[in-house]
């Protein structure tokens, strides 16, 4: 047995990259010095709307740099989707003649540490004039007079709608119809690590080089190029050790541009470390949805037609460079989730509010979807007096129907969905609840819910393409080469942050080549010695830098076996890699002994074979709306009457994936997703009052998932394997977080139907669920 | 969220840390486990000139009895009344209550004195204080005097304190054999500060209570006692259920309000109610 049959794909293996991260020896960005260096504070806004008067600083505060010290220096930023109709507005690097949101940037000044600059930026006086707000996204689609952006005509970044099929037929026919008003809150991404940037001048490389936790180096770089106007190869973006990002640090923020135009300026290191209250205020917020929903169904569960109205609010600007209409538009086109649904159709808005911008979080619009479409399926059951996870099963798509394409046009590859719902009625004991609750007693009640997804994962061009984003995220890049040595290197253009993608690549590595996956160096994260990539998100990494790993470990192996060809004689198809080695009809050769001739012992390879051994693969996927994973997540709550608090009691997970590289890691992502879900579902919440000032700005107010809130997850695989990717993987990272606030919703509303309480907003507190309670049935209880 | 510029003193002894808040007055803040003051120094929430440490004076982590009364010297951390380090004076009350504080990070370096001093009305140990009539030792370079738990907290983060007084230690009187008691903290997460904490120490006489301290705390400004609730048990051994409760309260705390206010006030009565049948539970279990 060899140590390679442990570190093939599907091998639980434990994580290269925790060689470093649990001796505490990783590099994060807070842990760069250089000399030289400053530490820069942003003076940020304190109102929500207001005209900039003047900014004045005492002497003593040093150089303050304002929006008119960057002035030729760097453009702003501009997120337009594709979509005509998409209104169009800067984002500014530094405030300019307005402030739009509580936090948003206005000055600069540096100190020689953190400390020192938050002194003189208590010396910096920011006048504004502070103008109405518009804060609630209701308010901002009615409200003309106060305007976000003053060359709008009103507070709409864009409204999309479409029809599929023929609504009033499935109306006509249905036995019932039920609309409800449902609301997904909004909420921050918190990362453990905060955001942050590093910019400085290497003179040697002639080179502007910036340091940022950030999830996508070589997009930052294009993206700084343009904004700078520097030509991109005087351009470095290394992203270095990263403590989580979900999403958060994926948007190419006015803090990176401006610590770049800082530093040009300086003549010397400039660092900016995001706080926590930054952070809560000044990186890109999430979730914010309002649904009206209707959905028309045959008196056997069978969804006959299902009319959606999406309401998002997106905050002051519009994100770089997902725009601030991916997120409506995501949710449109997923709202049919796993199900057979012929007869759809969709109205979205998406409107600017004077808050922090919305941006891209672990599930991006599909946790609303999800909430819309799954509590919508409870709600319907229970109106025909059937259990919501038959309906669930009765009209999902089956597997004999894939590859499926769905009603907005997505080819939902594989899969069993229904077995996913069985399989999670199993782990919960599904029977059992309904039997605890026939002997319901005392000031507790029990409930048990569902929420189903299917998540698109890994997508290329044509899906990109279609949201009208300013870029299209198409392939992603391996570069593999067997050093001198013999030793194997991947170079990749996604960036790790999490995902543990230094061993799972090195799995898929170890599947082609036989190399111990401990022994296969996983470079990423510097645009210098990483090959062109778009980063991580979106769940791709696996499918989109496996699937180029995995090719360009292929080829490398053809340029082995050439080389052991000459080496050994014979044809170079003879010869086969396998663990480490090459072996053929003249013998075996290491991978050692090859790599000596590719490099310095040449003179023996005819001109036909390439000398060293180096191969660069692109990754475009053949299907490019992605791959399917899919789950069903089932929640057992236990609802306290007397105070409204819900207790998650249990919490099931029947998942598909497809071909699983790490188990560990997938239940890692797993785990990590449905603590997060369960914190949108029940504890946080960005909350800013009439004024458009945040309440919740420090973990004293923002309540996160602890270890107290998570129960002990019980989980099964299902592994069917995509047709359309290398090795059947799918992406899977994000989906965990997507159905949690759905199936607590639905656990919460069994539990509490029968008197009179359901549950159709998030987080659901204490103070709802009681009020709900109390509403129904009067302080005489 | 760093810090102003601050002097920082290492006190080495109770009588250099009073001449120093002497000599600084209300520019000094007394640093004990820091934390609840580092947060506030890191929020520029707070911003004294000096740090007087005082977390290394042997002379305040010292424990002892005395006359029916456990002494606690105001340094004391959390952890070591969490884990029976130090005498309980209330038969359990003082351990279970140090053992909800935050998380045991915080309870490793957090102090009982430091949390009185800090003054939160929803923290364990105000709450938990008035409750068991402790009185709290108070010195300056000039003079001494205790103060009655139940007077210490006079606000929103105010303690009767004047700007260079100290507190030494924390006296607990000793409670009788049938003596009884409950905890209930509600909370939306473990760890954080309470949203409603009832405290209820009984006294009983054969079958039924006899005499009751019952205080609520995260209700207002500062601790309340739930005068009514303790009137309405002395002479029986019926739990208070929910509704009476908050009939009860009606008096003691604010009425009217929004929404918000009316959940806070059925909240109170639930943890008040709670706390009592922890406390009665206790004496027939």
């Amino acid at each position: 047995m060899h140590a390679a049959d442990n570190g093939r794909v599907g091998a639980p293996r434990r994580r290269n990259e925790d060689r470093r991260h649990l001796r505490g020896q990783g590099q994060f960005l807070a842990d760069i010095r250089l000399q030289g260096m400053r530490d820069a504070v942003f003076v940020r806004s304190p109102v929500a709307h207001g005209r900039i008067v003047s900014v004045q600083a005492d002497e003593a505060a040093g150089r303050v740099w304002t929006a008119a010290d960057l002035d030729g220096v760097a453009l702003p930023i501009v997120a337009d989707a594709a979509n005509p109709a998409f209104r169009s507005s800067d984002y500014p690097i530094l405030a300019q003649d307005k402030v739009r949101f509580v936090g948003e940037p206005v000055a600069i000044v540096l100190g020689d540490d953190r400390a020192s600059a938050e002194d003189a930026a208590e010396l910096v006086d920011i006048d504004i004039d502070p103008l109405p707000v518009v804060v609630d996204p209701f308010s901002a689609l009615d409200d003309t007079t106060t305007r976000v952006h003053d060359h709008w005509p009103d507070n709409v970044f864009v409204e999309t709608s479409a029809d599929f099929g023929d609504m009033a037929a499935a109306a006509a026919g249905a036995a019932v119809s039920v609309t409800r008003k449902l609301r997904m809150g909004r909420q921050a991404g918190v990362p453990l690590e905060t955001r942050g940037c590093i910019a400085y001048l290497d003179r040697r490389l002639d080179q502007l080089v910036l340091y940022s936790s950030t999830q996508f180096p070589h997009v930052i770089r294009s993206a700084l190029a343009k904004l700078l106007r520097i030509e991109e190869r005087r351009l470095r973006v290394v992203a270095p050790d990263v403590g989580g990002g979900f999403g958060i640090k994926n948007n190419l923020y006015p803090e990176e541009v401006a610590i770049c135009a800082v530093a040009l300026q300086a003549g010397h290191p400039v660092r900016w470390i995001e706080d926590r209250w930054e952070n809560m205020v000044g990186s890109a917020q999430a979730r914010d949805h309002a649904y009206t929903m209707t959905v028309h169904a045959a008196a056997d569960g069978e969804i006959l037609g299902v009319d959606a109205d999406v309401l998002v609010d997106s905050g002051a600007y519009s994100v770089w460079p997902w725009t601030a209409a991916m997120e409506a538009g995501m949710s449109a086109g997923i709202i049919p989730g796993p199900y057979r649904i012929r007869n759809y159709r969709f109205r979205t808005r998406t409107v600017a509010t004077n808050k922090t911008p919305m941006g891209p979080y672990r599930g991006v619009a599909r946790p609303g979807a999800c909430f819309a479409i799954e509590r919508m399926v409870d709600e319907v059951a229970h109106e025909l007096g059937l259990e919501p996870k038959d309906v669930r099963i009765r009209n999902m798509i089956r597997p004999d129907e894939f590859p499926y394409t769905s009603v907005t046009g997505k080819i939902y590859d594989s899969g069993d969905y229904a077995a996913s719902v069985v399989t999670a009625a199993e782990l919960i004991d599904h029977d059992a609840v309904r039997a605890e609750q026939k002997s319901a007693a005392g000031r507790f009640r029990v409930g048990v819910g569902y929420a189903s997804y299917t998540e698109q994962t890994a997508h290329g061009a044509r899906e990109w393409a279609s949201r009208g984003l300013p870029v299209v995220f198409g392939f992603e890049s391996a570069t593999a080469v067997l050093d001198p040595s013999g030793g194997l290197t991947v170079r990749v253009g996604i960036q790790s942050h999490g995902q543990g993608l230094e061993t799972t690549l090195a799995q898929v590595a170890c599947e082609v080549l036989g190399v111990d996956p401990a022994k296969v160096s996983v470079v990423h994260g510097d645009t210098d010695t990483a090959p062109y990539g778009m980063g991580t998100f979106a769940s791709r990494s696996m499918v989109m830098a496996g699937g180029a790993t995995y090719h360009a470990c292929r080829l490398l192996a053809e340029r082995i076996a050439a080389v052991a060809a000459t080496i050994l004689g014979g044809e170079a198809t003879d010869y086969k890699v396998a663990d480490g080695k090459v072996a053929g009809p003249g013998g075996i050769l290491t991978f050692a002994e090859v790599a000596e001739v590719a490099y310095l012992q040449m003179q023996h390879l005819p001109r036909s074979v390439e000398p060293a051994l180096e191969v660069t693969y692109r990754y475009r996927p053949t299907v490019e709306t992605g791959t399917f994973s899919y789950s069903t997540h089932a929640a057992v709550v236990a609802v306290d009457l007397d105070t409204g608090s819900i207790r998650v009691r249990d919490y099931a997970v029947a998942e598909d994936c497809g071909t699983i590289v790490n188990p560990l890691i997938v239940d890692g992502q797993i785990h990590g997703g449905v603590a997060q879900g369960l914190g949108t579902a029940l504890l946080e919440q960005v909350v800013f009052d009439e004024h458009g000032q945040p309440q919740a700005t420090t973990f004293l107010d923002y309540l996160l998932p602890g270890a107290g809130e998570v129960p002990f997850l019980r989980i099964k695989h299902l592994e069917t394997p995509s047709p359309f990717t290398v090795l059947g993987m799918k992406g899977m990272g994000e989906g965990s977080a997507i159905a949690p606030p759905a199936a607590v919703a639905n656990a919460v509303t069994d539990a509490l139907r029968d008197l009179g309480v359901s549950m159709y907003s998030t987080p659901m507190t204490p103070e709802v669920v009681w009020s709900a309670l109390d509403a129904v049935t009067g302080p005489a209880r | 969220m760093k810090p102003g510029r601050f002097a920082y003193c290492l006190a080495g002894s109770v009588d250099e840390a009073l001449a120093l808040l002497a000599e600084h007055g209300d520019e000094a803040k007394v640093l004990a486990g820091g934390q609840s003051l580092v947060p506030l120094l890191n929020m520029r929430l707070a911003q004294p000139q000096v740090l007087v440490d005082i977390s290394k004076v042997e002379a305040l982590t010292t424990t002892s009895v005395d006359q029916g009364l456990v002494r606690y010297g105001a340094a004391t951390v959390h952890r070591r009344f969490e884990d029976g380090d130090v005498d309980d004076a209330t038969g359990g009350l003082l351990r279970a209550a140090a053992g909800g504080i935050g998380y045991r990070a915080i309870r490793n370096r957090g102090t009982v004195g430091g949390s009185l001093a800090h003054a939160d009305a929803s923290a364990e140990w105000p709450v938990v204080m008035a409750a068991s009539n402790a009185s709290v030792q108070v010195r300056s370079a000039s003079a001494q005097r205790a103060i009655s738990a139940r007077q210490f907290v006079t606000g929103f983060f105010s303690n009767a304190l004047d700007d260079d007084e100290l507190i030494t230690e924390v006296c607990v009187p000793q409670l009788p054999a049938d003596t009884t008691w409950g905890l209930h903290k509600f909370v939306r997460k473990l760890g954080e500060f309470s949203e409603s904490l009832g405290v209820a120490i009984l006294r009983w006489d054969g079958d039924v209570v006899s005499a009751a301290d019952i205080w609520l705390g995260a209700a207002r400004d500062v601790p309340v006692r739930a005068t009514p609730l303790e009137e309405r048990l002395v002479g029986t051994a019926q739990p208070i259920d929910v509704a009476e409760a908050e009939a009860a309260l009606a008096g003691v705390l604010p009425a009217g309000g929004d929404a918000e206010a009316r959940y806070r006030r059925h909240l109170h009565a639930v943890t008040l109610s709670r706390a009592v049948t922890d406390a009665i539970t206790r004496r027939t279990a």
